[in-house]
């Protein structure tokens, strides 16, 4: 430190009044400001298309950056990964990042590169993606990239083996990760082996060693086409003008496939039961609670959206409120409520002090037990729905966010105008529907658990808390 | 398949009411047109009586505005015994101020629909930042304005002991329940060894973050907490004059000391090779990082490193990721990545081996592309493909006004750096402007026998 600025602070220090009481000049600042009305929210607008093939095409026009972004969405996902071979989806979409029938996976990663744009493929639940965004000006070449990787892949053998050697390396990693640990295994305890999310959607070490490149061909075969797929824009383009591109690569893009099957239901568990999976000398238990809860499109989603937020979705949540401000023996907890196609889920989750673990589940089977004893105040869902409705452009910010509404749109075969009509459907609901929805969903005797941590420390406290079972494994 | 790889000529005036662009929309490019992309923010800026520097950026497209404060202060200057202490007092930011309340913050921002809400603090800086809608501009610079000039006056030894294990849980959360967390910890100590204010890692030690006192809260606030030594950037949907006149009200009356002097902490020099082996009590596979010394942020070279860090590691031809990944598949992940910092870069090369590989062949591979890379240095084409890598991140990062790489953070971070908000266009430039002989030069004088390599091996052994 500079010896002249020293003599200076300590000097100017010495003539500051008390700066731990309020000057009385301040006191004008105990009134929140009145802010004025609110400008008409701007959300974006989605623009569908169809072209002859069945592929739908679902625009959003941005013109602040000369940048697109392009996703192939496909419906199916996880869900259709027949028995014994969890992670088919998830990694036929990693072989449609790798050689096409015309280029090398190096050549595809080159040329991808050579644009600056960036690429890749996903699979999900749900759906599958492969996207692509980068300069708009490149658009014609971005697109015959998508369409050559996601529509004409080479499924080299060699390819094959090195996706799933990599894939395998990954999920063995996985399983030293608390976190990576609790959400493999979290699918089945809420769902059951048996149903189609009952697994984590990129599989197991065990799942993923038994697939081959002939089961990766099949799931290709059966699920990619076009009238399963949409083209997603988001970017500096109109919709005639991304009608014309798709046109041109993925225009001649045939294939008919079958109807995708049903999701069936799926029901929560008679009681609660505690898994514990050991991490010997783990400092933080990782938790789970949870159940399955009902599909999309279900009338009571915008009443259990509210209810979560009170509970558990908000940082001001009663949830993290206690555990982190008053009980402080987490860094956060939050719980949210997820919508699929078929019946989606409820979770509650925290990094809990080891030594403190019961403590923190017992407070969180707690807090299930006051949202319907002590039901949501008029105060609380005001605030939540406030929170929920007036977030809303400001979630749209980028077009990586438009992006996924449009996917979640045509996978979910929601109406184009679903996220401008969330408010009204969040204004809607009254303080009754809210406080049935958490009495209805958010019970705590079916709610499963999985914990992630140190058994010779948790699992007798754990067990004196009565919730249930409890079952204690290795990972 | 033959691809048109240059980049379009781009001028982007990100302004009020909408932008300029120019080219961007043009198919067809002169071939003799130079790969340039210059990009504005264009802002405001101007100083308070009592210090507080105020950036404005209008931009009307969405009916949102972005509020960013960054105080002047970081880990770097944290004394001995007080590691971890520049973040422990951002969390004290947002328990109580006298007229908000307490824990009224993120209940208030939150019920205001406020999205990309969050306070950081790394080595060099502390920031606090929120979009909200356009109308409730006056309530976050109320709430702002409140901790800043008032926070000591609702301070209670409650709140102080709740954020301490709030911020112990923290550490266990993002350091020791987390896989190579101890790891890097370890690493960082090596790089810069007490008593570099850099050694706690931002987070802390659990003993030093426990021993906070309501004096050292006092003491810090008083210091580095005057409006002095902030920068307050609003951006987007506002009138210039209203918002000026409701800074000025908020932020005008806010007294305190001068601007502390940023403390001057030379970086250590790595003076010999070093291998250290580290247990690694969370994860399941063993990993390696090699760690260089680099210039401080923004200095010469930085964007040739950034760059080589590209061309090293980051799309699957680039030559380590090809080489561990494609050729000999000895890694389950390889990044390389050169960090700034106010006090000393790090060029960093990380790798995690595969079931049944080990760290010597990590090693092995690593020094093997090196040396390629001496010998047969970077093409045209690679130095190409790192620089639109890096140009796309920072465009990207502009479609928002706020949060993480946004517009705001962008003015702040060329403001706090050098001064100088207006950088965004020379920032771009400095990448176009690296050669393949500044690749190979700074290959040459950084990536040296003088660097840390750390070896994490799984407790237990690799299973």
């Amino acid at each position: 430190m500079n010896p002249v600025a020293l003599t200076l602070t300590l000097a100017l220090a010495a003539a500051t009044p008390d700066d731990t009481t309020v000057p009385a000049d301040a006191a004008w600042r105990a009134e929140r400001p009145k802010t004025g009305d609110p400008k008409p929210p701007k959300l974006p607008v989605f623009e569908r298309a169809v072209l002859s093939n069945g592929l739908t095409i679902l625009v959003t026009q941005l013109d602040a950056l000369p940048i697109v972004s392009f996703s192939l969405v496909t419906k199916g996902g996880a869900k259709l990964d027949p028995k014994g071979e969890a992670g088919l989806a998830a990694m036929t979409y990693e072989m449609l990042g790798e050689s096409t029938e015309t280029m090398t996976a190096l050549e595809l990663s080159d040329a991808v590169a050579d644009l600056g744009a960036s690429f890749g493929t996903h699979g999900d639940r749900d759906r599958g993606s492969v996207s692509i965004g980068g300069l708009t000006r490149n658009a014609d070449e971005m697109l015959e990239l998508l369409a050559s990787a996601a529509l004409r892949p080479r499924f080299a053998p060699a390819d094959f083996e090195r996706v799933k050697q990599r894939t395998l390396a990954g999920l063995f990693r996985r399983r030293g990760s608390p976190q990576g640990l609790a959400f493999e295994r979290v699918p089945e305890l809420i769902y059951g082996a048996d149903h189609p999310y009952g697994h984590a959607p990129t599989g197991s070490v065990e799942t993923v060693e038994a697939l081959t490149l002939d089961a990766v061909k099949r799931y290709f075969a059966q699920t990619m086409a076009p009238g399963h797929s949409a083209l997603v824009a988001a970017g500096s383009l109109s919709l005639d003008e991304v009608k014309a591109l798709a046109e041109k690569h993925l225009g001649a893009w045939k294939r008919d496939v079958e109807a995708l099957p049903e999701v069936p239901a799926a029901e929560a568990h008679e009681r609660t039961a505690v898994y514990l999976i050991d991490k010997a000398g783990a400092p933080q238990t990782m938790t789970i609670v949870g159940r399955p809860v009902f599909a999309r499109g279900h009338p009571d989603e915008a009443a259990l959206t509210l209810a979560n937020e009170v509970f558990g979705g908000a940082f001001s949540s009663r949830l993290n409120m206690n555990l982190r401000e008053e009980k402080a023996i987490t860094y956060g907890a939050s719980s949210q409520a997820a919508f699929r196609d078929g019946t989606g889920v409820f979770l509650a989750y925290s990094a809990i002090r080891a030594d403190a673990t019961a403590l923190g589940v017992s407070e969180i089977f707690e807090e299930l037990k006051r949202i319907t004893s002590n039901p949501p105040t008029p105060e609380e869902v005001e605030a939540a729905r406030s929170a929920l409705i007036k977030s809303l452009s400001g979630n749209f910010e980028r077009s990586g966010a438009i992006a996924g509404a449009a996917a979640s749109i045509f996978v979910y075969e929601l109406p184009l105008d679903y996220y401008s009509t969330l408010a009204e459907k969040y204004d809607e609901v009254d303080l009754e529907a809210v406080r049935a929805a958490a009495k209805k969903y958010l019970v705590p005797g079916v709610m499963q658990v999985l914990l992630v941590g140190d058994a010779a420390m948790i699992s007798k406290p754990i067990e004196a808390l009565g919730l249930g079972t409890l079952e204690v494994s290795s990972p | 398949m033959k691809l048109d790889t240059r980049i379009a000529p781009v001028l982007l005036v990100l302004a009020a009411g909408g932008c300029k662009t120019t080219g961007g929309g043009d198919p067809k490019i002169d071939p003799d047109v130079k790969p340039t992309t210059a990009i504005e923010i264009p802002h405001e800026t101007y100083v308070l009586d009592n210090g507080l520097e105020v950036i404005l950026h209008q931009d009307e497209r969405l009916p949102l505005v972005a509020v960013s404060i960054w105080y002047h202060v970081g880990a770097i200057d944290e004394v001995e015994g007080r590691s971890g202490f520049a973040h422990l007092f951002e969390h004290m930011m947002f328990q109580a101020s006298p007229h908000v309340g307490e824990d009224r913050f993120f209940r208030i921002l939150e019920e205001i629909g406020g999205t990309s809400l969050n306070g950081t603090t790394n080595f060099d800086r502390t920031n606090y930042f929120e979009t909200v809608p356009a109308h409730e501009l006056e309530t976050v610079l109320w709430m702002e304005s409140d901790r800043m000039g008032f926070l000591l006056a609702s301070l209670t030894q409650q709140a102080l002991d709740v954020q301490i294990d709030v911020v112990q849980n923290e550490r266990r959360q993002s350091v020791e329940n987390r896989e190579y967390g101890l790891m890097d910890e370890r690493l960082t100590q090596e790089l810069y060894p007490k008593p570099h204010p850099y050694y706690g890692s931002v987070i802390g030690s659990m003993d030093d973050i426990g021993a906070a006192t309501l004096d050292d809260v006092r003491e810090f606030f008083r210091t580095y907490y005057t409006p002095a030594n902030a920068t307050l950037v609003v951006a987007g949907d506002f009138e210039r004059g209203e918002a000026k006149a409701l800074v000025e009200k908020y932020f005008g009356p806010l007294k305190g000391r001068p601007k502390p002097p940023r403390r001057d902490v030379p970086p250590p020099p790595i003076t010999a090779p070093k291998k250290i082996d580290f247990p690694e009590p969370v994860a399941k596979l063993p990993k390696i990082s090699i760690a260089w010394r680099g210039p401080s942020a923004f200095e010469e070279d930085t964007a040739a490193l950034d760059l080589l860090s590209h061309v090293i590691s980051g799309t699957r031809s680039a030559r380590l990721d090809k080489a561990v990944t494609f050729d000999d598949q000895i890694a389950q992940s390889v990044t390389a990545y050169f960090q700034e910092h106010m006090s000393g870069g790090v060029f960093q090369i990380d790798l995690v081996v595969r079931p049944g590989r080990t760290l010597d062949e990590a090693v092995t591979a690593i020094d093997g592309v090196l040396d390629d890379l001496r010998k047969n240095p970077p093409t045209a084409a690679e130095l190409r493909r790192a620089k639109n890598s890096q140009e796309t991140s920072i465009v990207r990062g502009l479609e928002q006004l706020g949060g993480f790489g946004g517009r705001a953070e962008r003015l702040q971070l060329y403001n706090h750096f050098l001064q100088d908000p207006d950088r965004v266009a020379w920032d771009l430039k400095r990448y176009q402007d690296v050669t393949i002989e500044d690749l190979s030069r700074v290959l040459d004088r950084y990536l040296t026998d003088k660097r840390i390599a750390i070896h994490a091996v799984p407790k237990g052994g690799a299973k």
